[in-house]
């Protein structure tokens, strides 16, 4: 579903440049449930934001359900984000003045569904989320394992292949992270392709397959 | 209900810091509103110059003796000069360009005029048809003075309101009455009234001839007008004149002082590059207004545009192209300039509406407007003004790289 091939980044510094990551040969299929580990610096968060098509890389290959994600446009990137991933962020990323169902609607608008086509589908992802009761609740309104179950409805909104979880339970305390670890179980088992970073071994024993990155390479 | 979340994205923005937005439309309500307000009173004053114009045709030349000013041929200075018929002749076959060419002969003092048993004191004067031309005589009845008149010397009259008014009954017919002119008896052929106000009213106009005949046979004439043919508006009349006349009067050519020189059509040119000049000032202080209005838009998007980082890059994230941040931004900016405008566009216009009904009664200003023209030309410079605004802030935050405005605090 999911492959890396040799894949190389550097970042340019001055004169010098600084390789990020080296000859990363990864692969991912449908339906696994994977966690990324690895020290700060290790090139986690670059290898997460080229999965996520925010960011681009040297050399190599990427490819995502049989489509090369390579020297993309700002727009094509954009509607590839649109359509196959969906983002999970520690820090839930919830416009905060629009509401939950807004907020899961958003990524809906952008894929061009009409308003009640969206609000159906963000209703019902709300509701198998068990926020059934939140719909026109702000961000601000609900507390913070309820915000994730918001941002997982919302990066489930446009079906996509890949759901990318960074860090999702780092701001949450014991008892909601555990409800959003059993979340992403459950999307497991209804059939999900899910990357997850994470510091916390624990969480990692919860994932299928653990991917260890030290120093820009897979260990 | 399909727009409005749309539309709830664009208001978030502009809610989100009520008084910054409010101070910046207030800038482009204000320019709009300067552009239409000082748009309209200039009108208004044209206007009313314009109607100071409509007294005298504005191509006329009026000319009127006055005195030698410097020795000539041996001759001395403060000699007086007076304009003769014969003059007229001489400029009719000298003088290119000219049309309506009228001497003007006045009785000095306002003379008892009769009828019936009613009299009152009137101007006399002796004229050719081409006079009423000049004096943009407008006829209300009858006929005014016509070449034949003048040939046969005939004893007619045309006679302003104010004469018919006081000579006259309520209802009864003047045409074809006869009036007593200082013994002479005169048939009235027409009536007429002038914009130029009470005096004019007061006249009454006798063929020429008719009038020499009546009352003084001398070739002496007080004016001597004509109106001057399109295409020779620029022909130095003044100089080409006072040469001819010089000649013929025994003055120093470059005697300035020896004739009135009435020059309409100089004065009607310099209202025009006045209302041009007022018409160009109006504009730039209108538009400067309004630039500074739209350069309060685009700072105050630049701001929203930087504070609303994190957000452009979770829509990004989520899928929103940099067409969709564009166009969101450009929306915003439009939407703020072209409300606020309109309410300056609807004040200004109210303003000078307000002028108009409360009907200022001053010489040089009357019946102000916004003209159509002006409001839909102050529309299009909103709405290209809203894009041009907005647009350098929206293309900022289309340009913003999602993973650093992921990172933004």
């Amino acid at each position: 579903m999911l492959r890396l091939i040799d894949l190389q980044k550097s970042y340019r510094l001055g004169q010098t440049s600084i390789a990020i990551l080296h000859q990363i040969n990864l692969s991912i299929e449908s339906n696994e449930f994977i966690a990324l580990m690895g020290p700060s610096g290790s090139g986690k968060s670059t290898l997460l934001n080229i999965l996520g098509i925010l960011d681009d890389y040297d050399q190599g290959e990427y490819w995502l359900d049989g489509t090369l994600m390579k020297s993309l446009t700002e727009t094509r990137a954009a509607q590839y984000r649109n359509r196959f991933i969906g983002f999970v962020f520690q820090s839930f990323n919830l416009l905060s003045h629009l509401t939950a169902l807004e907020n899961v609607a958003l990524p809906l608008r952008y894929l061009g569904q009409s308003l009640h086509e969206r609000t159906n589908c963000s209703k019902s992802l709300l509701t198998q989320m068990g926020l059934e009761g939140r719909f026109h609740h702000l961000p601000t309104e609900l507390s913070g394992g309820q915000r994730q179950r918001v941002a997982i409805a919302r990066a489930l909104a446009t079906r996509p292949r890949l759901i990318l979880a960074d860090e999702p339970t780092g701001n949450l305390d014991s008892s909601a992270s555990r409800e959003i670890l059993d979340v992403f179980s459950t999307l497991h088992r209804d059939g999900a392709t899910i990357v997850l970073v994470t510091h916390d071994e624990e969480v990692a024993r919860r994932t299928q397959r653990t991917v260890r990155i030290r120093d820009g390479r897979v260990v | 209900m399909a727009f409005l979340d749309h539309w709830r994205d664009i208001l978030v923005g502009l809610r989100r810091h009520k008084l910054r937005t409010f101070l910046t439309a207030f800038g482009v309500f204000w320019g709009i509103l300067m552009v239409v307000v000082l748009l309209g009173i200039g009108k208004g004053l044209e206007r009313g110059i314009s109607q100071i114009f409509k007294d005298d045709a504005f191509n006329s030349i009026w000319l009127h003796g006055a005195k030698a000013s410097i020795p000539y041929a041996g001759l001395n200075p403060g000699r007086p000069i007076t304009l003769t018929i014969h003059d007229l002749e001489a400029l009719r076959v000298s003088v290119p360009g000219i049309e309506n060419l009228t001497p003007r002969k006045q009785l000095k003092t306002e003379i008892p005029v009769k009828f019936g048993r009613k009299t009152g004191a009137f101007e006399i004067f002796g004229i050719y048809p081409g006079n009423q031309v000049v004096e943009r005589t407008i006829l209300l009845e009858g006929r005014l003075i016509n070449p034949l008149d003048i040939v046969e010397a005939r004893r007619v009259a045309v006679i302003g309101t104010r004469v018919v008014e006081i000579l006259f009954g309520e209802g009864e017919d003047p045409i074809g009455q006869r009036i007593d002119i200082h013994g002479t008896s005169y048939l009235v052929v027409g009536t007429f009234t002038d914009v130029g106000g009470e005096g004019e009213l007061r006249r009454i106009y006798l063929p020429f001839s008719a009038f020499q005949r009546s009352f003084d046979p001398s070739p002496e004439i007080e004016w001597l007008i004509f109106t001057v043919k399109d295409g020779f508006h620029s022909y130095p009349y003044e100089d080409r004149i006072c040469t001819l006349l010089a000649d013929r009067h025994h003055f120093s050519p470059l005697d300035r002082g020896a004739l009135d020189i009435w020059n309409v059509i100089e004065d009607y040119k310099k209202f025009q590059s006045l209302f041009l000049g007022i018409h160009v000032f109006v504009i730039a202080v209108g538009l400067g207004t309004l630039f500074a209005g739209l350069v309060g838009v685009t700072n105050v998007m630049f701001i929203a545009v930087k504070e609303r980082t994190r957000e452009i890059g979770i829509r990004k994230a989520l899928g929103a192209t940099p067409r969709t941040i564009l166009n969101m931004i450009l929306q915003e900016a439009l939407m703020l300039t072209l409300v606020s405008g309109y309410l300056g566009l609807v004040g200004g216009i109210g303003f000078i509406e307000l002028l108009r009904s409360i009907e200022i009664e001053v010489e040089y200003f009357r019946d102000p407007e916004v003209d159509l023209g002006v409001a839909f030309g102050a529309l299009f410079v909103l709405i290209i003004g809203g894009v041009a605004a907005g647009f350098i802030p929206a293309r900022y935050a289309a340009r913003i790289h999602p993973i650093e405005a992921l990172r933004h605090e």
